[in-house]
């Protein structure tokens, strides 16, 4: 499903973003990327996103070659990946069934089956009967379930999480994660770069290290070669 | 692009006027000016050319003969200038007439004073010509080859009045040139602005859309909305104020300057609009686009 071989991306001025990273993450699984500030995470997110080139290497998700992807194919090859922000990133002028629902419209998807969708998204998530309500009016873990729904309403095969649990409590980053491995008992496969070392170890899956633009290690069931 | 879409991204486009008003406003009055003042002067250049060409029909070069010059000769003489291209047409008038004319012009109601000359016409040597041209400009080489024709004894110039009606035109025709592409600049560069702000008000909500799949057009569409409707309403603006206000300054300079009524002709309002309109709907239009495709070019990446 996620296919990285040999990737490098050096920024300006020699800066080292990642290193000749190869990376196979097969459908349906669900992956954890750890690491300390300026190891490479964020980059690595990045570039599966095609918000950054990468400087060699070769990028697949999803059997879309993202290095050939252009503005004209890049949209389409992102409506089958959801991505879920540390700060939710939600759109404030509008309720959270807008919030939701803006992803359908932007798929220009019919009237009917968006109405349909987003609640039965907001029922996964458990935020049915706060439809109408505002973001500003929700916790930060509400706000992070109206993300996670606006990320898989488009049912995309791939959910990439940046720091998901960053900006949450223990308790509601628990939550949090139990809804990511909802979606990955659905058949999405879930990539997550996190910090949280306890959820990590709670999920017990598999789980790769960074340092220095590096895999350091890929183990099983909540292994990592990483202290906070 | 599906109807519901299309609903959509035009409620966008709308809220994008809404949440920027002040820049929005900013760019219709920019808009509004330039074309109000493209209207004016367009309005006086079409008027202008509407007078000149009836002050052209007016004017005429009047050409007189030897004395003995027969009617023979004469009507050869006629038949030389009405091939040339500067002529319109040609009128003769007759020794008789001339007479006839002058004693209606000059004795008026005594015309019995006249009586004296009843069988001695002592315009008898006056036949002449009014030749009216087709292009006044040309009046200079006209008069040249009438005065080489043999037996014109006299070639009498028209007044100088549709010459310089013609120069007054044209200055006025360059000068709203300048003014307009002076005001199309500011106009493009303000409505390029407010879609700027517009696209740095949402970067948030566009990058959003381009994570979840939205394509170059869907995130585009609004913003074309937004300035195709502030073109459009900056052009509508000003033909209805013209619209009103031509028949009105007309009327007033009509009562104003009452002696020049002969001159000053004026064209319907509806003869000035049948261009005006579309032209005005265009220029908005192209304005409007032209500065969202500028703010495009300069936001590519948000």
């Amino acid at each position: 499903m996620i296919i990285m071989e040999n990737v490098s991306k050096t920024y300006a001025k020699d800066i080292v973003g990642i290193s000749n990273v190869s990376l196979h993450v097969k459908k349906g699984e669900f992956v954890f990327v750890v690491g300390k500030s300026g190891s490479g995470k964020s980059t690595l997110m990045k570039l599966l996103l095609k918000e950054l080139e990468p400087t060699s290497g070769r990028i697949v998700v999803d059997g879309n070659v993202i290095n050939d992807a252009t503005r004209r194919t890049l949209p389409f090859i992102r409506r089958n990946i959801g991505v879920v922000f540390q700060d939710f990133r939600l759109l404030e002028d509008r309720s959270v069934y807008e919030n939701v629902a803006f992803a359908q419209k932007v798929i220009e998807a019919p009237p009917a089956q968006i109405k349909n969708n987003v609640l039965k998204m907001l029922s996964m998530v458990g935020l049915l009967d706060k439809y109408k309500a505002n973001p500003k009016e929700l916790s930060g873990g509400e706000q992070q379930r109206v993300a996670i729904a606006r990320a898989l309403v488009n049912s995309p095969d791939v959910l990439l999480c940046d720091e998901p649990t960053g900006n949450l409590d223990v308790v509601t980053s628990e939550e949090i994660i139990k809804l990511l491995d909802l979606a990955n008992q659905q058949g999405t496969t879930v990539l997550v770069v996190t910090h949280n070392l306890d959820v990590v170890q709670q999920m017990r899956q598999r789980t790769i290290t960074m340092s220095e633009g590096k895999i350091i290690s890929d183990m099983a069931k909540g292994g990592f070669s990483y202290e906070d | 692009m599906k109807i519901s879409t299309f609903g959509y991204q035009i409620k966008q486009g709308f809220k994008n006027i809404h949440r920027n008003r002040l820049f929005s406003i900013a760019s219709i009055a920019t808009i509004a000016a330039c074309i109000f003042i493209f209207g004016v002067f367009y309005s006086i250049v079409a008027n202008a050319q509407h007078m000149i060409k009836n002050a052209e029909n007016k004017v005429a070069v009047t050409v007189f003969f030897d004395e003995g010059t027969t009617d023979t000769r004469i009507d050869e003489i006629g038949e030389q200038i009405k091939v040339r291209e500067e002529v319109d047409h040609v009128e003769y008038t007759s020794p008789e007439e001339a007479w006839e004319n002058f004693k209606s012009q000059y004795f008026g109601e005594y015309e019995y004073l006249a009586e004296g000359f009843k069988d001695d016409n002592p315009l008898a040597n006056s036949a002449s010509y009014s030749v009216y041209l087709a292009d006044t400009s040309k009046q200079d080489q006209l008069v040249t080859f009438i005065e080489g024709i043999e037996n014109v004894r006299q070639v009498n110039r028209s007044d100088e009045v549709a010459k310089n009606l013609s120069t007054a035109a044209r200055l006025a025709g360059y000068i709203s040139i300048a003014i307009i592409i002076i005001l199309l600049a500011v106009s493009i560069f303000l409505i390029t602005n407010t879609i700027v702000l517009g696209i740095t008000v949402r970067k948030d909500e566009i990058s959003i859309m381009k994570y979840v799949g939205a394509t170059d057009g869907f995130v585009n569409a609004p913003f074309f909305v937004e300035g195709i409707a502030i073109g459009l309403i900056g052009s509508i603006i000003p033909l209805i104020v013209l619209f009103f206000l031509y028949n009105r300054i007309i009327g007033f300079v009509l009562t104003k300057f009452s002696v020049l009524n002969n001159i000053l002709t004026f064209l319907p309002v509806m003869t000035v609009f049948r261009v005006l309109i579309p032209v005005s709907l265009i220029l908005g239009l192209a304005i409007g686009i032209l500065g969202t495709l500028f703010a495009m070019r300069k936001h590519e990446n948000v």
